[in-house]
């Protein structure tokens, strides 16, 4: 079993580590106390050192996307985007169920940052419990002088409302996130102008993911070159792995970015469900393109997943035993794309109508010969000419599985059905 | 196992509801003033609708609608694009089954499906007796605890079709059985109160 | 200006221009379904995919700007670009219906052209379509097929961002994403017909054009609307000389490409089987229908006797006419009827409206643009959304595009509130005190020469107390002025004239100011009818009939002399026929016996007289009053000019031909002309030519002298003042025929504020009675929070109601009680 590097992670399991007291005995908010002795531009600098990238799905450099915010434009807002629901995602969700007050210290720094007032965490409806551990934690933060009026003691002021969503994936993504937020459906908006410049109520905002925000707090308090000791050049520090399907132990792990897929499937999760092989997983959640076992020994970081043919995403392995149906599970996620399409643009919303139409048929004995290009077809059609990176998420089951399983396509059609027991 | 009393009403048609009470008028003040621009509570405003009504009622988004300067249209636009807003009535216990793929090789499909036919209730449906809505959903964010079943958005998961089927067993006899974390869930209209965050600091 | 290659051919073009324009400008027509040149960008339909160079992936054209050096590839040199087009072309087939041949779309669907275009020949899809119920009626207007709808959002962006009626919206998301109203609340909205026209598919529908034509059988004449003075730019399309379509015309300068349900709907009674369509001389109490040359020759001889007795003649012209007929009605009372009794209003004229009305000319126009460059509007006596719809939208469009702010001023709120005009509510009748309290404030901060103001007043206090404004409201106003100085404008409503000292006081504050000012009236004809002097005191181009200088002037031109003597008003004339005093009354496109703000007055006049005269399209109450009644054209079947509230003159010609024997006024008249061997115009041209040679903007603008106002003030029998106006959509004969839109009119009612309504008694919905000194009507109550107390609104000929016999024209204000209407009938 292999050990994991426990940053965000390191008070799971710790006695009411999601309680203040139980927080703050485990070093909890030094890193904001330590951030508000510093500049805001310190503070950028040392998450820019530190070469973060945000664990929202894109990886972009957070310290970059926090100096991108004008000085003199205020109000600015920092927003934290809790919706997650990316499937095979939930690593965001533990967080705030069992540590809601690094989230907290997270923000606040990020908040103090940018200069913001105000912050924002569009929770997830669906994360009931989530929702209630944050709603206590910040009323404690409260009770506690951490969040309102003088900040832990400082001059710095901030508010950190909770928002719930209500269901609805695309307000993940964080156009579309600023829209719901603002009372309006969740549909993206046109970028440029980014939200840097043009976020929420049309003011600079910066839109962070939990597990970004969250390990914000350990760079502060421990330095730059602390994190860097973990993960690879491009993509430095620790990072959460969900691990879930068809595996022995799933879970959250945390492990160095770049450590080996095979690594965080075997050695974290137990490997495959019942000693079967593996047959194909998602790296990044259901919208990065699957791999398969040949490529196992691909690094978990943003460069040599690309390389392998694939994206980082989320980092969340769905795994896929030699018994499943690659043309079941690619239906099935393409049902969910149907369904979570916010119907804005062409490509996505009526290809991926067609799309789970047909794959549904293949699954279900109506497959004709021509459908493999059909379906390849419509998901170039969806593939970059959709409106948001939505479309290019939801044709990668198809595309992908298209490449590597097309024999069990045809066998779906030449069998007038599927040909897996489970 | 039988589902004594528990059939499926089609298409009911959506019943009228009354004024808002002044409780939930005073919330939905307390919402607006939350943010920079009033706007933004449309949605927490739209949980509280679903609190008092048990599902978003036309009166409701009417009244929200006056409450902010907006249409019952544009406040209908909203509504219809998320899907934990319920158009029609729901049932005490709303039952969400995640059959996406981490569940479904989990066998989240299966116990979807014997709950429909335990209940005979179809998708968005409630049993005539007003307890149960089963709806099918997405990804719940906890493959880890694979299949997932929600009750009113409380986990339990690692569900099997008999644990399922006494779920509702229990619940139809009254006990709340304790949910894989958190507290037990409450009943819905409770639970949407909550979901509009009104009770939130600051 | 940046410089960008597209299809290998260079263009220049402006900082910020869409990819898309450009491309136009060179003729390279990329297909777009969401793309609107006067919406939003919003990028949603793909089907504008073109390549670029150095970018991953193609890109929208409609949401890119252009770059310095960017190399665009459209569909026609790029095969990314052309197979992108392709793919988004296929995938918005799926689930279109394939009823081309039954689609009141056909012909002219970009969607059709497209697939025409680059179509593939069948459908890969296989599955079954998204079906919907259809057609649903969104409105009395507008039928909605959502399989056809390619969910461009258009029509929602329109309701939202450009007429601000957000009643029709996108529901649901994903594959079941639909265009759809709130259940039963239809899509409200003046604007509603825009929708239909800018649908790039058959999703929205006409509810009155439905199956009548394809867009290839029918001719397109470009016109101009007739009917309200907001001067669109239309095109009328006929087929077998019906009109069976009218769109808006883009006209970026006017009303862009919109324009409202009256200008689009309001089309039916051109073509009614109640047209006159031959002269007509009654007989024993009836029309006898009669030859041109008979009717011709009784009327010349009736002038001829008329002018041997010394008996006085006089004419009435409505303020419909376009400006030729305007002007050929206005020289024909000077030089063949010798009188100066002419008018286009029905009420008394005013010094202060003799004083303002000549130099308007003088005003440096206010053009549709000048509203969103201007630092502030100020609205006065004028509610544009009812009375010029595309004003409104400029309006809107500046405040909240451009974010020029808008003040009102009126009794009663607007539909300008909505987008945050400010208003300021005053009593009916009391505008000029506001704007002396703004004017005065502004000259005490040195904001404006104190002696532009030019009128005995008492002080701030007092003109505040006495029309009931709030005095910061009228403080921010004087702030506002001063900080736009000359970069203000004013917008007077007609109605402004009949509110005591208030046309006077604007146009003194905009002078003193150097700002600018612009008059609007609700008919189209009303610029052309002060122009052309259908006025007692004005003869063509603003001249003074009374100043010897500017008439001999007119007289010069014309050859001939003119009466020296001012004429009668409007009122004066009415008063003297019914006294029998006017031997010859002459009445033109006009009803006074029905809109004559004392109907009974109107009647009697015309009883009384001994000889009328009146060209007509219909008969109306004064029309079957005639002695002879000449048929006259209706503007689409005729060619003329309008000129606009902007002082905009534009042409039009002929749509379809004319009803019988109609002809235009001018020609009427010429007719009569010749008849009696008098000199005058004999064509179009000679009438055009005449009028530019003596409607030529001169002189400079003045302050001009405010009364000394005493308001009446309300007596414990008739405690409340009464505002009327008529909505858009009003009982008048234009609106004849033109069913499905006068659905969409307001039923009548009674307008008072809470507490009033309170007091006496009565709950919104009930009816209530209204009555004056000289009569009553009854109506259902509405509620409008913020009327002014003891201020009661009626809309002024709405269908079911005459507020006209409430009105005595002679008074400035008109007091009124109101009581439940049961209460009434008891006693
Ligand atoms: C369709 C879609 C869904 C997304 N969902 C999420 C999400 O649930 N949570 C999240 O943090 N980011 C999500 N993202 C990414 C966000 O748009 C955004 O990049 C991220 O929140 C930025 O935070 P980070 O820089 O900290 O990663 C989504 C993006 C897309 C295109
Ligand atoms: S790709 Fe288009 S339809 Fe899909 S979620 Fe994005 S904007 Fe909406
Ligand atoms: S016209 Fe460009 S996306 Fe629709």
């Amino acid at each position: 079993m292999t050990e994991q590097t426990p940053v965000v992670t390191g008070r799971f399991g710790a006695e009411s580590s999601d309680t203040y007291d139980g927080y703050t005995r485990t070093g909890g908010y030094e890193g904001l106390r330590a951030a508000l002795e510093m500049s805001p531009d310190q503070i950028i600098d040392m998450v820019k050192a530190a070469g973060l990238r945000g664990r929202g799905g894109a990886g972009f450099p957070t310290g970059v996307k926090w100096g991108f915010i004008p000085r003199e434009r205020k109000p600015t807002y920092l927003v934290c985007n809790a919706d997650e629901g990316e499937p095979g995602t939930f690593k965001d969700r533990e967080l705030m169920e069992r540590d809601p007050h690094q989230l907290i210290e997270g923000i606040a720094i990020a908040s103090y940052a940018i200069e913001a007032a105000q912050a924002y965490i569009y929770c997830r409806g669906e994360f009931a419990f989530a929702g209630r551990q944050l709603e206590r934690a910040i009323a404690e933060a409260y009770d506690q002088g951490i969040l309102g009026k003088r900040v832990a003691g400082s001059d710095y002021s901030l508010d950190v409302i909770l928002h719930r969503g209500a269901g609805a994936y695309i307000c993940g993504e964080e156009t579309a996130l600023l829209e719901s937020l603002e009372g309006k459906r969740g549909q993206p908006r046109l970028r440029p102008p980014f939200p840097a410049t043009n976020g929420l109520y049309d003011q600079p905002t910066v839109v962070n993911n939990v597990e970004t925000l969250s390990t914000v707090p350990h760079i502060i308090k421990n330095g730059a070159d602390w994190f860097k000791q973990w993960g690879t050049e491009k993509s430095p520090g620790t990072k959460m792995f969900c691990v879930s399907g068809d595996v022995e132990r799933p879970g959250n792990y945390e492990g160095p970015l770049g450590m080996p897929v095979r690594e965080v499937i075997d050695g974290f999760a137990g490997g495959v469900k019942g000693g079967k092989k593996l047959k194909a997983f998602t790296p990044g959640g259901s919208s990065t393109p699957l791999l398969t076992a040949a490529h196992l020994d691909a690094g978990m970081d943003f460069e040599s997943i690309a390389a392998a043919g694939s994206l980082l995403g989320t980092g969340a392995i769905i795994v896929l035993a030699e018994d499943a149906c690659m043309v079941r599970a690619t239906y099935r996620f393409m049902k969910f794309y149907e369904h979570e399409s916010c119907g804005k643009c062409t490509p996505c919303r009526e290809g991926c109508f067609w799309l789970s139409q047909v794959l549904h048929r293949i699954e279900n004995g109506s497959g004709r010969s021509e459908d493999m290009k059909l379906l390849t077809d419509v998901s170039n059609n969806i593939f970059g000419r959709s409106f948001c990176a939505f479309g290019d998420g939801a044709v990668s089951p198809v595309l992908s599985s298209v490449k590597y399983f097309a024999d069990e396509y045809t066998e779906h059609i030449a069998k007038k059905g599927c040909p897996f027991e489970r | 196992m039988t589902s004594r009393g528990t059939q499926v009403r089609v298409a009911s048609p959506v019943p009228a509801r009354p004024p808002l009470s002044v409780d939930t008028l005073a919330a939905m003040q307390k919402l607006m003033g939350r943010y920079p621009r009033p706007r933004s509570a449309l949605l927490p405003m739209l949980y509280l609708v679903q609190a008092e009504h048990g599902f978003v009622s036309r009166e409701g988004m009417k009244e929200v609608g006056k409450l902010l300067g907006l249409s019952a249209a544009e406040i209908a636009a909203v509504a219809t694009f998320y899907t934990m807003f319920k158009r029609r009535p729901c049932g005490t216990w709303l039952l969400s089954v995640c059959t996406n793929v981490s569940c479904d090789l989990a066998g989240g499909t299966k116990i979807y499906r014997r709950l429909k036919e335990a209940l005979g209730a179809e998708t968005e449906e409630t049993t005539a007796d007003g307890l149960f809505t089963v709806e099918e959903v997405e990804c719940l964010g906890a493959c880890d605890g694979a299949p997932v079943l929600q009750v009113n958005y409380e986990n339990y998961e690692h569900v099997t079709e008999d644990l399922a089927l006494s779920l509702i067993e229990s619940l139809r006899a009254g006990n709340v059985p304790q949910p894989t974390r958190g507290e037990r869930p409450k009943e819905s209209n409770a639970v949407s109160r909550r979901l509009s965050s009104v009770e939130a600091k600051p | 200006m940046v410089n960008v290659t597209i299809d290998d051919r260079a263009i220049t073009v402006p900082e910020g221009t869409l990819v898309i324009r450009a491309a136009e400008q060179l003729g390279l027509y990329v297909p777009r379904f969401c793309d609107h040149p006067y919406l939003a960008p919003l990028g949603a339909c793909r089907q504008c995919l073109v390549e670029i160079e150095g970018q991953r992936k193609p890109l929208t054209s409609c949401t890119t700007t252009v770059t310095e050096g960017m190399v665009v590839k459209t569909q026609f040199t790029s095969d990314i670009a052309a197979g992108a087009q392709k793919g988004v072309l296929e995938l918005l087939l799926i689930n279109h219906p394939l009823d081309c041949p039954v689609c009141d779309k056909g012909g002219e669907c970009p969607l059709q052209d497209q697939v025409l275009a680059y179509g593939p020949g069948g459908s890969r899809y296989r599955e079954p379509k998204r079906r919907y119920v259809k057609p649903v009626p969104v409105s009395p207007l507008v039928y909605l097929d959502r399989e056809r709808c390619v969910l461009c959002a258009r029509c929602t962006r329109f309701a939202s961002e450009i007429s601000g009626d957000p009643f029709i919206e996108l529901f649901e998301r994903g594959a079941l994403e639909q265009v759809a109203i709130f259940e039963d609340q239809p899509y409200e909205s003046s604007f509603s017909g825009n929708v239909i026209q800018i649908c790039p598919v058959g999703a929205l529908t006409d509810a009155e054009f439905r199956f009548k034509a394809r867009p290839f059988d029918m001719t397109s004449t470009p016109s101009v609307c007739n009917l309200c003075s907001s001067g669109c730019s239309l095109t009328i399309q006929q087929r077998r000389g019906q009109i069976v379509r009218v769109l808006a015309r883009d006209n970026p300068d006017v009303n862009e490409v919109w324009t409202c349900d009256k200008g689009r709907f309001g089309h039916a009674y051109v073509q009614r089987p109640e047209r006159v369509v031959e002269p007509m001389i009654k007989k024993e109490g009836s029309f006898v229908p009669v030859s041109w040359a008979e009717a011709v020759r009784l009327i010349a001889g009736r002038i001829q006797t008329v002018k041997a007795n010394g008996e006085s003649a006089a004419v009435l012209a409505g303020a419909r006419l376009p400006d030729e007929d305007a002007y050929a009605v206005s020289r024909f009372a000077r030089t063949i009827l010798g009188t100066n009794n002419v008018d286009h209003r029905l009420r008394r004229g005013s010094a202060e409206e003799d004083a303002v009305l000549p130099q308007l000319m003088h005003a440096e126009p206010v053009e549709y643009e000048t509203l969103e460059r201007a630092k502030l509007v100020v609205v006065a006596g004028l509610d544009p959304r009812e009375e010029s719809p595309i004003l409104f939208l400029r309006l809107r469009k500046a405040a909240l595009k451009h974010r020029v702010p808008i003040v009102e001023l009126q009794p009663r709120r607007t539909a300008l509130a909505r987008f945050g005009a400010r208003s300021i509510r005053c009593a009916p009748g009391t505008e000029a005190d506001v704007l002396l309290a703004a004017a005065t404030r502004l000259g005490e901060r040195g904001g404006v020469d104190a002696s532009a103001v030019k009128a005995h007043h008492p002080s701030v206090s007092a003109l505040l107390e006495r029309c009931g404004a709030d005095a910061d409201h009228v403080y921010a106003l004087a702030d506002l002025l001063q900080r736009a100085g000359s970069d203000a404008v004013f917008l007077a409503g007609e109605r402004l004239s009949t509110s005591p000292g208030a046309l006077a006081a604007c146009w003194n504050l905009a002078a003193g100011l150097g700002a600018k000012f612009a008059r609007v009236s609700r008919r189209p004809g009303a610029a052309a009818a002060v122009w052309t002097g259908l006025h007692p005191k004005l003869l063509p181009g603003g001249r003074l009939v009374d100043n010897d200088r500017e008439r001999l002037e007119v007289e010069a031109a014309w050859q001939t002399s003119v009466p020296a003597q001012p004429g009668l008003d409007g009122r004066s004339i009415l008063d003297g026929a019914s006294r029998g005093a006017i031997g010859l009354l002459y009445l033109v496109a006009i009803d006074p016996a029905f809109d004559a703000p004392d109907s009974s007055l109107g009647a009697r006049a015309l009883d009384t007289s001994d000889f009328i005269v009146a060209h007509d399209l219909l008969l109306t109450e004064s029309s079957r009053r005639a002695d002879v009644l000449l048929p006259a054209v209706a503007v689409p079947e005729r060619a003329g000019t309008f000129t606009d509230w902007e002082i905009r003159p534009q042409t039009f010609s002929p749509a379809v031909g004319a009803p019988g024997l109609a002809e235009p006024d001018w020609q009427i008249l010429s007719m009569i002309a010749a008849e009696l061997g008098v000199a005058f115009p004999r064509s179009l041209e000679d009438i055009r030519r005449e009028i530019r040679s003596l409607v030529r903007p001169q002189g400079t603008r003045t302050p001009v002298l405010v009364p000394d106002v005493s308001i009446p003030k309300s007596t414990e029998h008739y405690p409340f003042m009464l505002l009327t106006y008529p909505l858009l959509l009003d009982d008048g004969t234009m609106m004849l025929g033109a069913n499905d839109l006068m659905r969409t009119a307001d039923d009548v009612f009674v307008e008072l504020n809470a507490k009033d309504a309170e007091r006496i008694g009565v709950e919104p919905g009930e009816s209530v009675r209204v009555s004056s000194q000289h009569g009553a009507i009854e109506a259902p109550l509405r509620v409008l929070r913020d009327l002014p107390n003891g201020s009661v609104f009626i809309p002024t000929n709405q269908r079911g109601t005459r507020v006209q016999s409430l009105l005595d024209s002679t008074d400035a204000m008109t007091f009124v009680r109101v009581d439940p209407a049961d209460a009434g009938r008891r006693g």
